[in-house]
């Protein structure tokens, strides 16, 4: 009977029910098969409120939305054009900085994409370099950035990773530093790859000038202290990151709305309420995973999972290239939040038992994330490209995968040099 | 049938204003907290815990709206190579089931909140622990009753 309802529920995943519904359903049908009384999902479920860190998850969400709304992009982009575009195929470094910065700000939830590629691929085009090259650098940098702080998956990865308590403590704020120097190392990468692709001169140089420099700065004038006041605040430890979150919630709207007088308050009430339906789908799976979470851990079905992998592999290499692949698959099917939600339960109770520290984890599972956003046939930044871009997603596969082999190279040097992740952590 | 309508439109006005409200509360009370704290050395001694419990309230009202449209995170792996043929019918599936597992919530949730409300807990300051749950068997029902129309009517 048990079993006729679990492949029930497989069968109502598989053919589109929301995920919420899903894992609500395993959840109750595992508390009953244990004699719980379900009133106990419930209880899982208000635990959202013992979770300071929770807080931040709407308030940056909503930043992250509010920004898009307004020409924040556009002038992100000139001020990083005005200090890097001096560079041999400068306009491309350039476009991996402000992509990822960008994708940090807003989540990786297609926006960057639509954001910054309107921008990019026409400038990037007359800058002179191929239409391959561009569609594809578009494509791919849509995902760059998630391993920066205040990426949304990076906060929710902390919390759940938290919530599991496997023996190994870390703060948050560790996982936000362990993800600066492979995302340095990402962006390295692209950029010597590029380098050597238009080496010879192929793309002409743009003088650097001052007053470039100094009017770009100006025009994002109230938008620049933002970072710093947050980032600082954060690592100085005046704010805890929800009051970040806060902080920054207020100020953008200030300058957004106020300053730069760019969003009506119309607007913003629109934003509010389509930014919060975005995290109220998010916040009701994390809920109802924890739930189910705590049901796996009583029927111990880690522990299980990790005596079973033991048996079969020793070594933390096997284990961790399997790994690789693994979520790599689960990243080109599933959408970041349900991978985390479900898969991070399961994996981080194994991983440690390997030695892998959660942190380590974190990042490991977000690189791959951002690689299986566009890996063929169904990552999502494949099909925001081409529909708004107008191309076929086989001519995309075609332009992504140079940036993809670079990629899954990092992959493999942050997933099998932990010290990249972990320098600053005894 | 109008009057129908007209209750619709109503409902969702009111989830939309509540949104952008628990919203902009939680964006003053945590933003003013950061203040009291690092200007003045106080602070609102429930601020806190009415900011999380705002969060709760988030999670189920944005939830009750992407009901609306069926607009939930899913892992469609199936349904995006099903003919137009099919489709109706396995969403219209899918829609009994996910209703199902609701009205499951909503009656799960409601033990709770009534448990809560005979031991007269608290949950910060006077307010009662109850009034911060409730929410979980409301918008559970709400959400059910969408998708009951959903089944009726895919959107």
């Amino acid at each position: 009977m048990i079993w006729l309802l679990v492949v029930l529920i497989i069968l109502m995943a598989a053919a589109g029910a929301p995920l919420f519904a899903v894992l609500l359903a395993g959840a109750a049908v595992g508390f009953y098969s244990a004699d719980i009384n379900l009133a106990i999902i419930a209880i899982e479920l208000y635990r959202i409120v013992d979770t300071p860190l929770l807080v931040a998850l709407p308030l940056f969400t909503f930043s992250g939305y509010l920004l898009s709304e307004s020409k924040t992009s556009t002038r992100l982009v000139n001020v990083v054009q005005s200090l890097f575009g001096f560079m041999p195929s400068g306009l491309a470094v350039v476009a991996f900085v402000a992509c990822a910065i960008f994708t940090a700000l807003t989540g990786a939830s297609g926006v960057t994409i639509v954001a910054l590629g309107a921008l990019l691929l026409p400038a990037l085009r007359s800058a002179g370099f191929s239409e391959r090259y561009s569609m594809g650098l578009v494509t791919t940098s849509g995902s760059l950035g998630l391993l920066l702080f205040p990426s949304v998956p990076l906060i929710l990865y902390g919390v759940i990773a938290q919530q599991l308590d496997v023996g190994v403590s870390f703060s948050i704020i560790d996982l936000f530093v362990a993800g600066v120097v492979p995302l340095t190392l990402m962006l390295a990468l692209l950029t010597i790859w590029t380098l050597w692709r238009h080496r010879g001169g192929v793309i002409p140089r743009v003088a650097f000038t001052w007053p470039n420099v100094r009017s770009s700065l100006y025009a994002a004038r109230w938008e620049i202290p933002l970072p710093f006041v947050v980032l600082g605040g954060v690592f100085s430890g005046v704010f805890a990151i929800s009051e970040a979150a806060a902080v920054t919630a207020f100020y953008v709207v200030i300058a957004e709305v106020f300053l730069y007088r760019e969003v009506s308050l119309k607007q913003v009430l629109k934003v509010m309420v389509e930014s919060m339906v975005m995290v109220g789908g998010i916040l009701l799976i994390l809920g109802i995973a924890l739930a189910f979470t705590n049901f796996l851990v009583d029927a111990e079905v880690p522990m299980r999972l990790l005596s079973f992998m033991q048996e079969h592999i020793e070594s933390p290499w096997q284990f961790l290239l399997l790994l690789n692949i693994l979520l790599l698959a689960l990243g080109a099917v599933l959408d970041i939040f349900s991978a985390i939600v479900i898969m991070v339960p399961l994996l981080l109770p194994v991983a440690v038992g390997y030695g892998v520290h959660p942190v380590h984890l974190g990042v490991i599972f977000l690189a791959n994330m951002q690689i299986g956003y566009f890996t063929p046939p169904v990552g999502m930044n494949l099909f925001i490209a081409s529909y708004r871009f107008k191309k076929p997603l086989l001519e995309l596969y075609a332009a992504t995968w140079p940036f993809m082999v670079i990629l899954l190279f990092a992959l493999l040097l942050i997933t099998y040099l932990p010290s990249l992740s972990l320098w600053f952590i005894d | 049938m109008q009057a129908v309508s007209k209750a619709i439109a109503f409902v969702r006005f009111v989830e939309d204003a509540i949104l952008a409200l628990l919203l902009s509360s939680m964006i003053s009370v945590a933003a003013i907290q950061v203040l009291l704290r690092n200007l003045f050395d106080s602070g609102l001694y429930w601020g806190d815990s009415l900011v999380r419990v705002m969060v709760l309230w988030v999670a189920m009202i944005g939830a009750m709206v992407a009901s609306r449209d069926d607009s939930h995170i899913r892992i469609d792996i199936v349904g995006r190579f099903l003919s137009d043929r099919y489709k109706p019918i396995v969403s219209r599936v899918t829609h009994l089931f996910t209703m199902l597992v609701l009205a499951m919530f909503a009656w799960a949730s409601f033990e709770f909140v009534q448990y809560e409300f005979e031991e007269g807990a608290l949950a910060f300051g006077q307010i009662p622990a109850w009034v911060c749950e409730a929410i979980m068997p409301l918008g559970a029902l709400v959400m059910a009753a969408r998708y009951a129309l959903h089944v009726i009517k895919p959107p």
